[in-house]
């Protein structure tokens, strides 16, 4: 699994800050009223079972990269990001932290920030990007 | 004072979140040697000192500077970038939001500060040693 701990909403006053992904997506389901709650639910199912086989793809056990495709934003993305040695090692090392600062920048347009922790430095990915438009449900109040 | 709206602190043996810098420093406080503890208020002290230094010499409001020199790890580093008014209006302004990270390593202390305005954000980063080098009472 993808170490996310923090997750940080910025853009509220005060911001919030959730210790762990689990607990911000429980809370975003909780919070959400039907339809949306469904939506949320199906789509956290379909990216589940899109990280299993992302991690498939570049020969990893498939509970390494649970949570990743959430890091950028889309499942599109998310398979580029992975090809790149890099990235594939730094999110597969449980070792490494990561957090996550979740902000709206303009209608329908939201950044990702992840910063991944390791422990000689800190590597920053930025996700700008027009979600489709379930994901973009995810980001409303 | 610096609108710094959350703090992540991350160890090797774990990571805590702050939603404001007063209850960042009294855990910093509390985990710390009575030694360590006594360095780290002098530390606050000559901080509070910069930053009313910094908003005399810039023309700012002392509340609007306050803290400033957590962003930057050291004071010397700080007064550096601070000359620049660009890192000047993005850290001051009240309507920024401010997102500070901390990892402490065998290595040294990682920060990454992200200032959020309405509509985007600029990342600053910087590595320190100290003031940010805070050891639990047990590792002391």
């Amino acid at each position: 699994m993808v170490n996310i701990k923090t997750v940080t909403i910025v853009g509220t006053e005060p911001v919030a800050v959730y210790e762990d992904f689990d607990s911000y997506w429980r809370d975003q389901v909780a919070r959400a009223t039907e339809p949306r709650k469904s939506k949320l639910i199906r789509l956290k199912q379909h990216w589940d079972w899109g990280a299993v086989c992302f991690a498939q793809s570049v020969d990893l056990p498939p509970p390494c990269l649970a949570n990743v495709i959430f890091l950028f934003g889309s499942p599109e993305k998310t398979y580029i990001e992975l090809n790149k040695p890099k990235v594939k090692e730094l999110l597969s090392n449980p070792d490494n932290i990561v957090t996550l600062q979740l902000k709206k920048t303009a209608p329908g347009k939201n950044a990702i920030i992840a910063l991944v922790h390791t422990q000689e430095e800190t590597e920053i990915f930025i996700t700008q990007i027009y979600l489709p438009m379930d994901a973009t449900e995810l980001f409303k109040e | 004072m610096v609108n710094i709206q959350s703090i992540v602190h991350i160890t090797n043996s774990g990571h805590h979140a702050f939603n404001s810098f007063p209850e960042y420093w009294n855990y910093a406080l509390a985990r710390s040697s009575p030694r360590h503890r006594e360095k780290l208020k002098k530390f606050k002290q000559v901080s509070d000192l910069f930053s009313d230094g910094i908003a005399e010499k810039y023309g700012y409001k002392k509340e609007q500077t306050k803290n400033v020199s957590f962003l930057f790890g050291r004071l010397s580093q700080g007064n550096k970038k601070l000359e620049d008014v660009f890192i000047r209006e993005l850290v001051f302004s009240l309507e920024h939001q401010v997102i500070l990270e901390i990892k402490e390593t065998d290595y040294g202390t990682h920060v990454v500060v992200t200032v959020h305005r309405e509509n985007d954000f600029e990342i600053l980063s910087t590595v320190v040693t100290k003031p940010f080098e805070i050891k639990p009472q047990s590792e002391q």
